[in-house]
């Protein structure tokens, strides 16, 4: 069977690598998710002149927070792209559960993207111009999460 | 078809001494596949059942069944 080292030379097999590798994906997909849900919220704070109120402080914060770890978790997907050279692309992967969980992830995006379309397409007329401005982020920001959320549920660590 | 699939992977496991990540490195799967289809969470390709069964020198109606039989 196909084995690796990782960055701390223990030995494990490629399909436990595709499991952290996806698990790491996901978590990134969560924040960039997260970060673009935050960029609306912080623009229509903004429109509504709520600054006072303490969110856009703590928002800013939260904001350059994900940011610090999103780069650090570029950083280390990069790092497993060098070192692993047997990993290859998600679709192609060959452990049957991490191509399921990708799957459903897959699913669960089309249906949140369906969705916030259909939420978008409703809004009344008075909110249209707020919103087009930050439909770009919300639409992402449903897209993102909707993957990352179910896939990190689906591959939540449990013991035997 | 409204029928449950169970499993008798883990005390296979058990009478080999053999912990998930055993089981899920000698067929070539990752641990969470085997803790997943023991627990009925996935059910496995064909492919893994019959790895599983080859690995434990058995068949596979002995390792998968119906819940309701």
């Amino acid at each position: 069977m196909n084995r690796v080292k990782n960055m701390t030379t223990k030995t494990v097999s490629l399909p436990q690598l595709e499991y952290t590798h996806l698990k790491r994906n996901a978590l990134l997909t969560l924040l960039v998710g997260a970060l673009f849900l935050m960029d609306a919220i912080y623009k229509i704070v903004a429109h509504f002149d709520m600054s006072a109120s303490g969110l856009v402080d703590t928002l800013t914060f939260i904001f350059v927070a994900c940011i610090i770890y999103c780069g650090y978790l570029v950083l280390s997907l990069v790092v497993d792209g060098l070192n692993l050279k047997g990993l290859k692309k998600e679709r192609d992967f060959s452990d049957e559960y991490s191509l399921h969980v990708i799957r459903k992830g897959h699913e669960y995006a089309l249906a949140c993207g369906v969705f916030i379309a259909f939420v978008f397409y409703l809004v009344p007329d008075d909110y249209v111009a707020m919103l087009s401005e930050n439909m770009p982020a919300i639409f992402l920001a449903f897209l993102a999460l909707g993957y990352a959320i179910p896939t990190l549920i689906l591959l939540r660590e449990d013991h035997e | 078809m409204n029928k449950t699939l169970d499993n008798n992977i883990a005390k296979f496991r058990s009478k080999h001494k053999l912990s998930q990540q055993d089981l899920a490195d000698a067929i070539g799967v990752s641990r969470k596949t085997i803790s997943t289809v023991e627990t009925g969470r996935f059910t496995p390709s064909v492919v893994i059942a019959l790895s599983i069964a080859e690995h434990f020198e058995t068949n596979v109606e002995s390792l998968f069944y119906f819940e309701d039989e």
